[in-house]
């Protein structure tokens, strides 16, 4: 069974209280613009064998900002949490209280995985269009991928520090999930970059022709891959951090460990596909169910 | 009849009454020439100990053009940019504390001179520059990205040297870690921030006199041999030494230190004309403040002591220093942030996108 939700959700059908370790999987599914594929992955999964429930925050930030004129960061969060704890309550059909405080017993007690695909499009921000003093760097682990000879050496160090205070926002956000949940959270890695110039190219312009020379340049396939690898590590590093369990995605969604597999291609050039979400939602079944 | 003596016609500020006892500890003004004047045009360059980036953000904040041959790359936050010294001098050299440091600068630049020790590996395979150890927290990641930013490092300098009009030098220490086997005056003892003492391989030198003002002239005479229309501000920083590695208490070894380099100071201007000298050191250290532009600490130099260097800097040795004194912020968004907020905006309805049409089923 599966139900999409966004912001106002319809009322989830009751589900019984009592545990039983053959009844289906329970997943939240929390996130932003990623979440869209995963979610896709969990509706695909065999009717009986999970109920899911998802919350889009990429919507529910957009309304909570025109509902709350001037909110900050904390009050976003805090409300998001609010959020969160409804959803969970919806996912087994409870409609009593729940204060924040029980939120830990109850996850472990109905068996609630936590999914986060918490934004992970920071890499892309600054890995589309060649800034007019390009850059590259070398990753630490993987010194040998090829460098750029037209564009200044970064050191990796001060990638890893600008990149991780690029973070801190979405941290901060996983870091009150992880609090408030106290287990079973996993957070679910976004997808490699594409690394078909061609396609990036034809898929971005309708955003950024607009905004840029018709003739903007895109950054290399390599200076994408090693600013999504980097990204990725900064989440992993973080996710050890909060005792949470971060999942790369499958290696068949994959092309050399390295960029998206073509059969993974969204219509954008930012986001994967239902078929990467199936993939990477069987990884999670699979490490659940471990 | 008055008599008259060599000291009948002098000036008001020839007199410590006239000049010190008698004027407001702000008012004082020990500059009285300054010759060559420096303008908004003028490409300034800066390098010296830690007081030389007090003047270094003062020039930029007040809209000299500081010339920075080395900025930070677009990918890094501002606060990383800053942490990872860049645009804190003009190339991301550190604090050139000794005129033995500035001269293997300028060697090191145009390949005249490579040290034997030119690189230490840190207890976590880091690699560090044992010319600017503390460029970076963590070092470099692997010796070929060492190589690549040292590479690009020494090309900026060349850049600066040749592209400056005005340099603005501080000189900071006469205590000098050196290597026993060529030379190579290191910034700072090996084993503070990196690198491994070892008194085999490494000696104090205290430079004297004679030697601060033989390498400034050696390398002033380097200097205009790349560039011709250099022109030198000379300053000695007031800021004491944080630690001694002479038998003598640190209030002497810092009393010996800054009087070399300000005897030195004096000759170099005497030897080389392009060269003037600028008391900052007076300002800040003349008992007429009292201690006062000194922190808590007495070694920090305070803010109100910068002001006032920095007030007479412009008032004196600016062209247009009064005309526009308005500090301006350096934080002004670079066309940089516009275009990646303009992404941002880009990316936020790509994802929207996304959103909307799972929303819509």
């Amino acid at each position: 069974m599966s139900q999409s939700l966004c912001v106002d959700p319809p009322t989830a059908a009751p589900q019984p209280l009592s545990i039983n370790h053959k009844s289906p999987r329970r997943f939240l599914l929390v996130g932003h613009s990623h979440s869209s594929a995963i979610e896709a992955g969990l509706r695909a999964v065999s009717p009986g064998a999970l109920i899911y429930r998802h919350i889009h925050l990429s919507i529910t930030d957009k309304y909570l900002k025109l509902r709350n004129a001037g909110i900050s960061a904390d009050e976003l969060n805090d409300k998001t949490l609010s959020i969160i704890v409804r959803e969970l309550k919806a996912l087994v059909g409870y409609d009593g209280p729940l204060p924040k405080h029980d939120v830990p017993a109850f996850i472990a007690e109905h068996q609630i995985n936590l999914l986060l695909s918490v934004r992970g499009v920071v890499h892309i921000l600054s890995g589309l269009v060649q800034p007019e003093r390009p850059y590259d760097f070398m990753l630490k682990d993987e010194p040998q991928l090829p460098l750029d000879p037209e564009a200044e050496l970064v050191p990796f160090g001060a990638m890893w520090d600008s990149y991780r205070d690029r973070l801190n926002g979405t941290f901060e956000v996983m870091n009150r999930i992880a609090k408030l949940a106290q287990g079973n959270v996993f957070v679910l890695a976004f997808p490699p970059p594409v690394e078909d110039d061609t396609f990036m190219r034809t898929r971005l312009g309708r955003f950024f022709a607009e905004r840029y020379a018709a003739d903007f340049k895109i950054v290399s396939a390599s200076l994408r891959y090693k600013l999504w690898r980097l990204c990725i590590e900064l989440y992993k590093q973080h996710c050890k951090e909060l005792g949470a369990t971060f999942l790369m995605p499958p290696e068949e969604t994959m092309v050399d460990s390295k960029y998206l597999h073509p059969k993974a291609y969204h219509t954008d050039a930012v986001h994967a596909n239902e078929w990467f979400g199936e993939r990477m939602v069987d990884k999670v079944m699979k490490t659940v169910a471990a | 009849m008055k008599a008259i003596t060599p000291y009948t016609d002098q000036p008001s500020h020839a007199f410590w009454r006239k000049a010190i006892s008698d004027v407001p500890a702000t008012r004082v003004d020990p500059v009285v020439h300054f010759d060559q004047k420096i303008r908004r045009t003028d490409k300034i360059v800066t390098a010296g100990s830690c007081f030389a980036q007090h003047m270094a953000r003062r020039l930029q904040a007040r809209q000299f053009c500081h010339l920075v041959t080395e900025p930070a790359p677009c990918a890094l936050t501002p606060r990383v940019a800053k942490a990872y010294n860049y645009g804190v001098f003009s190339a991301r050299y550190g604090n050139v504390y000794t005129s033995r440091q500035l001269l293997q600068l300028f060697d090191r630049a145009y390949g005249e001179f490579q040290p034997a020790e030119d690189v230490w590996v840190g207890e976590a395979g880091e690699f560090i520059d044992p010319f600017r150890p503390a460029i970076q927290s963590g070092g470099f990641a692997t010796r070929a990205e060492y190589d690549a930013d040292r590479k690009k490092h020494l090309a900026a300098v060349r850049r600066a040297f040749e592209e400056l009009d005005v340099f603005v030098f501080t000189l900071g220490l006469t205590e000098c870690w050196t290597s026993r086997l060529d030379g190579a005056a290191f910034p700072l003892c090996p084993g503070v921030a990196g690198g491994r003492f070892d008194s085999g391989q490494h000696h104090l030198v205290n430079l004297t006199v004679a030697d601060v003002v033989q390498d400034m002239c050696a390398f002033f005479d380097r200097l205009s041999r790349v560039n011709a229309r250099m022109r030198v501000v000379l300053t000695v920083s007031p800021v004491p030494l944080v630690a001694t590695a002479t038998n003598r208490h640190v209030l002497v070894a810092n009393t010996y230190s800054k009087s070399v380099l300000r005897v030195a100071a004096d000759e170099i201007v005497a030897r080389v004309p392009a060269v003037q000298y600028f008391p900052s050191f007076e300002i800040i250290t003349g008992s007429f403040n009292c201690g006062g532009y000194y922190e808590n600490d007495r070694r920090e130099v305070a803010s109100s002591g910068v002001d006032h260097v920095m007030r007479l800097f412009f008032e004196h040795a600016a062209v247009d220093g009064r005309a526009t004194s308005e500090p301006v912020s350096p934080d002004t968004p670079s066309a940089q942030t516009a275009v990646q907020r303009r992404l941002e905006e880009a990316l936020d309805i790509v994802c929207d996108e996304v959103a909307i049409e799972r929303a819509a089923g």
